[in-house]
């Protein structure tokens, strides 16, 4: 069935589809008048059944069936003759029956079945057979396999039977998506009711990896094996819910500056935060997205502040309201009159508390931050912005010298990142087992052959490998992977260049990964900011540029970063980059990003002061093909105030540009160097960002 | 033939041809005499048909033996100017120094119900030539077929093991090692591959990568398969279960009967159409009668519903 190249019709062929259209037509029309006038006599149902017979894929006429048969069967000679009933009931699965011969890959006609059969009036007897005799035609169709599952429901098949079956069918061979795919179904459910002879959940899964092995080593280069395997490493990984990281950090002890007079060149972004306003953001940040971070699930201990008056909103644009990263703001008031008060915050998740994971796994861990935060005197008058200097972030703004000082900022980082924020309950002994197994099996296959997909499968093994140690606290720095997984993605770059954006993206995070999680390459990528006499940006710039980065992530190490150059990638979209509050300095000029929609993180970013995004594809494409992917203007949950007649412009870019913008409290802006930028949107920017002081480097106030 | 006297004379006296001896390739020239219009006598010194051929009952297959054991009366020559071309057809004992001992002091009641193939059944594949060649001549209508069920290979030590020749049952197998699965499935895809270019008139770049060189194909075929890295275990299944090589291949005693690597491959290609094919439903198993041979084959055919090499996606 599959793999059959197409054939160009002959001209006798041609001929007889004409003939053949053109019956069709006259049925079809005689059919819709049947159907218009809801006429459902034996001669109208003869004509819908010769019209599905010779084309079942013509979903009006299963939809008049439907119809008749509702009718007919309300019919008083009809209604509680169980016989007459099972006539008409059985006549449409012999329909159903024909039409499948014609085409046995029509929705319709599967589903009619299903809705005949669902009436409870029909054996079910045959459907096995019937089903037996299309597996055999082909033993991949997905609509038998779906329908097999139907029937076996519906007659109370156990699934260790139908898993028997898969087996049968996978010995036929192998190569079988849909059989692969419903042993992952059936045994999902069997793990799930705990069934005899399926727990505990490590044995099965251990002899799964086993009979799916003899497939991959026999060939590897059938991928229906390693979907199956991807699935089983799904499972093995599929870990509780952890807190991973927050800001402030644990351990932290911060220091709120009101008004920059902390401002001497050595602050830190550990030690000192700007704030104008006397609240200090309060970030939680687990391993999945979760669901129900509220006052109830969390609780905040700290003097002046009511736990259950705090209000944590997800930092996402999903609109299901779960979100990896949680915020919300602590208020210190201005009424103390201590010169300097600390306050300890405790901020306490206790285990399986109501917090839901996307996948349904309860957030496994009671965890508990606590950190301190210094609060000055109140003072009068905000920082004068007036005399602001242009903030310029390239290259000979920065200096590297002074190593020491970064140094012991980012001992600081690791110290906290090795402080644990909960403690670890479950055993993982099995899943590193395993997964240490698979890895040394990939690595054995793979050294006599080169495999797409055993090279990608070795790459998620060995990343899976170091999440877990991670997870487990056993993680030594010099187990991780990186270099080989950078390794993997840059062959596969060159192997398959089809999923070239792909492996980009892969590439990306590891890499990202990579540098975070080393002190030496992380302080390669740290810079300080030159120029002392502005207070509005911490001196501390991490320094992303250049490094074809198609993708960002590792986001939940970042939390702290305030000044971040992300500049000459191949970025095209900012995803993840809503979760750093703090960031009041972005630089992403010179990269991929082709709309303003692709902007749409920074749009939660309320401290964000300085943005650059210059040199880059905006209005290049006249449609945004990422407008259908992520969220958006257009997905109505923004931007809906917008009022055109304002101004004369129109089009989507002023539209997303209105979205995007409206929020922000922009000091200064680069839009030059992209397709969009002209006088207009400079204007409608100046209008929409009334803080603005610098427009493409130029005073525009 | 002294005793041409008890036999009714034959009518008519005169034959383009005659042929003595009635096994399956005397069996085959009659047929396609016949089939070409000639005259054909055909004739059989034994008491029975099918000469090497013939399944006989317990009782007889003893005085065969015990006259093929003896020596043959030398056949008179005939007049040179008779006008005959005499052919002589080598034939050659199949047993000798046989010796016969019985263990049982009686003889077997039920002996006449065994019948024992005079050299045991025949093994074909199907996709042969020769088939062809038996159902054209209709000599089949003599002939019984059976088609083998399983094919297994010694391990060298007693045990047989199923015989893992197509893509799903080196799936199944559970002998091999996991890296065995892999060698054996990507030297039947070399081979496969190598077939599709030479079928293909071998063009392209690609088709260049993919066959075999000249000088591997001339190489025997045994160090072939050892430059592929298979494991002596492979070796000795693609060597003796799939192309079912006569002799020992790897202790070249006998440097005659060494495979060259293109006809190890041709072997190959043999048995994996045989096994695709249907309306034959594989191999046929030539006997001529309902026996089975006492001794169980060192390696027997296989079947096998499934292709040799199957496709992917």
């Amino acid at each position: 069935m599959h793999g059959r190249p197409r054939k160009a019709p002959t001209s006798e062929e041609q001929e007889a589809f004409a003939i053949k259209a053109s019956k069709l037509r006259s049925l079809q029309s005689q059919f819709l008048q049947f159907h218009h006038r809801k006429i459902y006599t034996k001669e109208a149902l003869d004509v819908s059944a010769k019209l599905l017979e010779s084309n079942p894929e013509y979903y009006t006429a299963w939809n008049y069936r439907k119809h008749a048969v509702q009718h007919n069967l309300n019919l008083p000679e009809v209604e509680n003759n169980e016989e007459s009933i099972k006539s008409i009931l059985d006549e449409e699965l012999r329909l159903v029956e024909n039409a499948l011969k014609k085409n046995f890959k029509s929705y319709g006609a599967w589903h009619h079945r299903k809705w005949a059969l669902n009436k409870g009036h029909s054996s079910t007897d045959r459907e096995l057979l019937l089903l037996s005799k299309f597996q055999k035609a082909d033993s991949r169709n997905f609509h038998a396999w779906n329908y097999r599952r139907f029937v076996t429901t519906l007659k109370n098949i156990p699934d260790e039977k139908e898993l028997e079956y898969t087996t049968d069918m996978i010995y036929n061979n192998f190569s079988n998506y849909s059989a692969w795919h419903n042993r992952s179904v059936l045994l999902s459910h069997l793990l799930k009711e705990k069934a005899k002879g399926y727990s505990p959940k490590d044995n099965v899964f251990t002899e799964e990896y086993e009979f799916v092995r003899h497939a991959l080593f026999t060939d590897p280069d059938d991928q229906s094996g390693w979907f199956y395997h991807m699935w089983l490493l799904d499972q093995t990984v599929k870990l509780e819910t952890l807190l991973v990281s927050s800001w402030p950090p644990h351990g932290c002890n911060l220091s709120l500056s009101v008004d920059g007079s902390f401002g001497d060149c050595s602050f830190s972004p550990f030690t000192v935060l700007q704030s104008n306003t006397r609240r200090l953001p309060l970030i939680l940040y687990f391993s999945e997205a979760v669901e129900n971070i509220c006052s109830s699930t969390v609780e905040v201990e700290c003097e002046n502040i009511v736990s259950n008056e705090l209000v944590w909103r997800p930092l996402s644009g999903d609109v299901t309201g779960s979100a990896q990263a949680w915020l919300t703001y602590l208020n210190f008031p201005e009424e103390h009159a201590h010169s300097l008060k600390a306050y300890q915050v405790k901020v306490s998740l206790a285990r399986s508390q109501g917090i839901f994971s996307s996948t349904g796994v309860h957030h496994g861990n009671s965890s508990h931050i606590a950190f301190t935060v210094s609060v000055p005197l109140y003072r009068s008058g905000h920082v004068d912005l007036k005399n602001e200097r242009k903030i310029s972030l390239s290259e000979e703004s920065f200096c590297t010298h002074d190593a020491q000082f970064l140094e012991s900022v980012l001992v600081n980082l690791f110290h906290l990142e090795r402080t644990k924020v909960g403690e670890t309950v479950v055993d993982y002994q099995w899943n590193t087992m395993t997964i240490n197994n698979e890895i040394a099996h990939c690595r054995e296959l793979l050294s006599t052959m080169n495999c797409k997909i055993g090279k990608l499968t070795l790459a998620r093994l060995l990343m899976a490998h170091d999440t877990l140690m991670s997870y487990t606290g056993t993680s030594h720095r010099n187990v991780r992977h990186h270099a080989e997984i950078l390794q993997l993605y840059d062959d596969l770059k060159k192997m398959d260049p089809a999923h070239l954006h792909y492996y980009q993206d892969e590439y990306s995070l590891v890499l990202l990964k990579q540098i975070i999680s080393n002190q030496e390459l992380l302080l390669k990528h740290c810079r300080k900011y030159k120029d002392p006499s502005s207070p509005r940006i911490n001196n501390f710039c991490l320094r992303l540029n250049n490094l074809s980065l198609s993708r960002i992530g590792s986001i939940e190490q970042l939390l702290w970063v305030q000044v971040l150059d992300l500049s000459y990638n191949q970025l095209k979209t900012l995803e993840g980059l809503e979760v750093m509050q703090l960031l009041s300095c972005l630089n992403v000029s010179h990269n991929k990003l082709s709309s303003f929609t692709a902007l749409e993180p920074l749009r939660l970013l309320r401290s964000l002061k300085v943005l650059d995004i210059s040199c880059n594809e905006i209005g290049v494409h006249s449609i945004d093909t990422r407008r259908y992917l992520c969220s958006s203007p257009l997905n109505h949950t923004s931007g809906g105030d917008w009022k055109p007649e304002e101004s004369e412009m129109h089009g989507a870019d002023y539209w997303e540009a209105y979205a995007i913008f409206k929020d922000l409290n922009l000091i200064q802006l680069d839009v030059i160097g992209n397709t969009v930028s002209d006088e207009n949107i400079k204007s409608l920017l100046i209008k929409l960002l009334p803080s603005l002081k610098w427009f493409d480097g130029e005073s525009c106030r | 033939m002294d005793e041409t006297t008890s036999y009714p004379p034959i009518e008519p006296s005169n034959f383009d041809l005659i042929v003595v001896g009635t096994g399956l390739p005397e069996a085959i020239l009659a047929a396609a005499a016949s089939a070409a219009g000639k005259s054909v006598l055909h004739l059989d010194p034994n008491p029975s048909y099918g000469t090497h051929y013939a399944s006989l009952p317990l009782n007889e297959f003893n005085s065969y033996i015990e006259s093929q054991t003896s020596s043959n009366p030398p056949i008179s020559q005939p007049d040179i100017d008779s006008g005959f071309t005499r052919v002589p057809l080598g034939t050659r004992p199949v047993y000798s120094s046989a010796e016969i001992i019985s263990y049982s002091s009686e003889s077997l009641e039920e002996s006449r119900k065994f019948n024992i193939d005079l050299s045991g059944p025949r093994v074909l594949l199907c996709a042969d030539s020769m088939i062809d060649l038996i159902l054209k001549s209709e000599v089949n209508q003599y002939m019984e077929f059976k088609s083998i069920d399983g094919s297994f290979i010694s391990d060298g030590e007693g045990n047989l093991e199923n015989v893992p020749d197509s893509r799903s049952t080196i799936f199944k197998d559970r002998k091999l090692s996991f890296t065995e699965k892999n060698q054996l499935m990507r030297f039947f895809k070399l081979v496969q591959g190598h077939l599709e270019v030479a079928a293909g008139g071998g063009g392209g770049e690609s088709g260049e990568s993919k066959s075999i060189s000249e000088q591997d194909l001339e190489s025997s075929f045994v160090e072939f398969l050892s430059k592929m890295g298979l494991s002596p275990k492979l070796k000795s299944i693609i060597l003796y279960a799939i192309a079912m090589a006569d002799y020992d291949q790897e202790n070249g005693d006998v440097y005659r009967s060494v495979l060259k690597t293109k006809d190890g491959i041709e072997r190959l290609a043999l048995y994996h159409s045989s096994v695709g094919r249907k309306f034959l439903h594989n191999c046929l198993n030539l006997t001529g009668g309902e026996g089975f041979s006492a001794e169980m084959p060192e390696k027997l055919k296989t079947e096998s519903a499934n292709q040799l090499i199957g496709h992917s996606s």
